[in-house]
């Protein structure tokens, strides 16, 4: 793994990485995302320096119509009112590529540890919580972003942020509690566990349960409630909402949204590795020498999945840049003056028999980019897992 | 086996029921009501609404109702079902999956709705999977007997292709050539052979694609096993030995994709039915949600997430049937 690398010699990163350059078509991946970061980055600005964003000449034929073919001047042509095209999508590209990274991130987070949780605990509670994933599964996730987007989306922006107190103040509360809470459990079966046996340990043991548990809920409740009587939320929330943009913080409440429907798939397969990790000595070896159970979960057994994740990661952000643009298709996603490749597209398809670049260059610009993570994907899968090599 | 299978069938229940709550308190989450309109009601007119639709009881209520409505409950002797089932156990008298009259189309009810748009959805989802299965099946069974020929780098590139290109780009671009250009096949509408073939190649790449990889990497694998090598060892002839032990094996990433992809074909993708205009079930269901069409949306939902367990349980029982090494208890 990364740690031993005071060993003298090839490590798994080094050989991995070795394979993947091997690969013609992941280098090729590699490259077009390299360019297309580039592009997407210092793009906007040399277009503006060199032709600007709106057409200067009118073609002859364009007396109604601002939308020309495009010419030397302008590579994509122009949209409807004018615009430079390639400025848009690499404007939009911003947009695209970020949404693919930050879901990705959103859902890498909860993914891995939703999974390794569910993973190490076993029986009961990985039951229960893989049957959560596979209630989720089933739920159209369409409604879960339109239900998303339309609560704290728009001009209710402010709503999510008025909660944040209230979200805050109980995740440093469970943080507190949970750990107090489990010292004194351990405490009481160390102190009562000779005296008592059996049923009477059984009750005690059900009983602090439910009364901890309570305890801990109350409080939450309790602060939950001081912290909406005191109106701080409020007060985040008017500050918020008169210094932020909406039509961006819909934007990054569409990343969160996607990422939110998309660690799925990554807990499950975090899942089926930490099962057939958790058995084996390294696990033992650590346990036997007390390290916590977040501590096994995160230090030992999360590193070893790395190289899955890092898989289906790569094949996450493709997907995950899919739904954005069929969100944006449907008129859910980003919304103007802000543009993404989805929503280009979507805007293109609706004059495709007229104006066909308009369609073309935002459509072809993401084929090709999901193309190439695709290829990166598939590369890095056959470099890390040498054995099930597919190819 | 038997076990098993009623298990499984018992855990859609409490599952179903579980996905229509959880979608009930994300449309109840929602801003908005279907009566709601740019004019602010009267409050007299609203409550009145209210009452009509018993928005106006506690909320408790208002869900075992909304539950009752969705699944079972009994009925009334003078009330008038449109569908679902009705049976009787003594007396009482019972309906299921009738799930009431859509709020948004008068007179027409939830179950009019899936039955009337289901069929147009269902034609193109099942042509769809048809050809999926047919060309990505045989794709990736010739290219993982030919691997690293130039028709296996030919076919596996168009897969990724095929995985990359969104369908709402693909959709238009066929029409733009096909349709506009060269005047084969009708832009739209639903009618007749020639106006599904662009809605079915466009629903299906993706499929294809997925399931030619699928099937590739599962072959592969296959053909490497020592069951393989065994069946040649006692001198099976090939084509034996890939068609009915190799197939067998390598069919399984492939059965256990196109489960809920079948589903979700069946459910009528809303981007091909948008860019074709074809009215299926998929528009319907979003249209409900902008809506805020609670009974359609919950009927559509209900419908749905019981079809894919199902699928996937037939997906679950067919492991046994392929790989006989999977047992269930």
């Amino acid at each position: 793994m990364a740690n031993t690398e005071t060993v003298k010699g090839t490590s798994l990163w080094k050989d991995a990485w070795k394979r993947l350059l091997k690969n013609k078509l992941a280098v090729f991946g590699l490259i077009v995302l390299a360019f297309m970061v580039i592009a997407v980055v210092i793009g906007p600005s040399i277009v503006y320096w060199t032709t600007g964003f709106t057409a200067e000449s009118q073609p002859s034929s364009g007396d109604l119509y601002k939308s020309f073919p495009p010419t030397l001047q302008h590579p994509m042509g122009t949209d409807e009112l004018g615009r430079d095209l390639l400025a848009r999508v690499l404007q939009g590209g911003r947009i695209s590529l970020m949404v693919g990274i930050i879901s990705t991130i959103v859902s890498l987070i909860i993914g891995v540890s939703y999974g390794a949780f569910a993973g190490y605990l076993g029986g009961r509670i990985d039951n229960l919580m893989m049957r959560i994933v596979d209630i989720i599964y089933s739920i159209p996730y369409i409604l879960l972003v339109v239900v998303l987007l339309n609560v704290f989306g728009g001009q209710n922006t402010g709503v999510l942020v008025s909660w944040l107190p209230q979200i805050l103040a109980s995740i440093l509360l469970l943080i507190i509690l949970i750990p107090i809470a489990v010292l004194v459990y351990r405490e009481m079966i160390n102190s009562l566990g000779g005296k008592f046996d059996g049923v009477v340990l059984f009750l005690l043991k059900t009983l602090y349960t439910i009364v901890a548990v309570s305890v801990i809920v109350t409080l939450i409740w309790f602060g939950g409630y001081l912290l909406a009587s005191s109106n701080v939320g409020a007060y985040w929330a008017k500050a918020y909402t008169s210094n932020v943009n909406q039509g961006l913080s819909q934007i990054f409440l569409l990343f969160f949204a996607i990422g939110l429907i998309s660690w799925l798939t990554m807990a499950r397969v975090v899942r089926g590795q930490v099962l057939s990790l958790k058995n084996q000595e390294f696990v033992l070896a650590a346990r036997a020498t007390g390290v916590s159970t977040l501590g096994i979960i995160f230090k030992h057994l999360v590193p070893n999945t790395l190289g899955p994740v890092i898989v289906y990661a790569t094949l996450t952000v493709p997907s995950v840049m899919l739904s954005e643009a069929f969100l944006s298709f449907l008129g859910l996603g980003v919304q103007a003056p802000y543009a993404s490749w989805g929503s280009l597209a979507a805007d293109g398809v609706k004059n495709i028999g007229i104006f066909p670049w308009q369609t073309i260059f935002p459509g072809v610009t993401m084929a090709l980019t999901l193309f190439s993570l695709n290829f990166v994907g598939d590369g890095l899968r056959d470099a890390l897992d040498p054995q099930t090599r597919k190819f | 086996m038997l076990s098993f299978i009623i298990r499984r069938l018992l855990i859609i229940i409490p599952m179903a029921l579980l996905v229509i709550t959880v979608t009930w308190g994300l449309i109840r989450l929602a801003p908005g009501t279907f009566y709601s309109t740019e004019k602010k009601l009267p409050p007299a007119v609203e409550a009145n609404i209210k009452k009509k639709y018993g928005l106006d009881q506690p909320v408790w209520k208002q869900y075992l109702l909304m539950l009752g409505n969705t699944t079972c409950r009994t009925k009334d002797p003078e009330e008038n079902v449109k569908g679902g089932v009705q049976f009787s156990i003594g007396s009482v008298n019972f309906k299921c999956f009738d799930f009431g009259d859509s709020l948004k189309y008068p007179d027409r009810s939830v179950n009019q709705i899936i039955s009337d748009h289901l069929p147009y959805s269902a034609t193109l989802g099942i042509l769809a999977y048809v050809l999926a299965l047919a060309l990505g099946l045989t794709a990736g069974i010739v290219a993982a007997l030919r691997q690293n020929s130039a028709f296996d780098y030919a076919s596996m590139t168009f897969a990724m292709l095929g995985l990359s290109v969104p369908n709402f780009v693909l959709g238009p671009i066929l029409v733009a050539i096909f349709s506009l250009t060269l005047y084969w096949f009708p832009p739209a509408r639903f009618g007749g052979f020639s106006s599904l073939v662009l809605p079915v190649i466009t629903l299906s790449v993706i499929y294809m694609a997925y399931i030619a990889r699928l099937t590739r990497a599962g072959m592969l694998e296959v053909l490497r096993s020592d069951y393989i090598r065994t069946a040649r060892a006692k001198g099976l002839d090939e084509k034996t030995v890939l068609l009915k032990h190799g197939l067998r094996g390598g069919i399984i990433p492939v059965v256990s994709y196109t489960g809920p992809a079948l589903a979700a074909l069946l459910a009528g993708t809303v981007v091909v039915e948008k860019v074709f205009a074809i009215p299926g079930l998929g528009n319907m269901f979003i249209q409900s949600i902008f809506n805020r069409d609670e009974p359609l949306t919950l009927g559509i939902v209900a419908f749905l997430s019981i079809m894919i367990m199902v699928f996937n349980l037939i997906v679950d029982i067919s492991y046994g049937f392929l790989d006989p090494r999977i047992r269930y208890e």
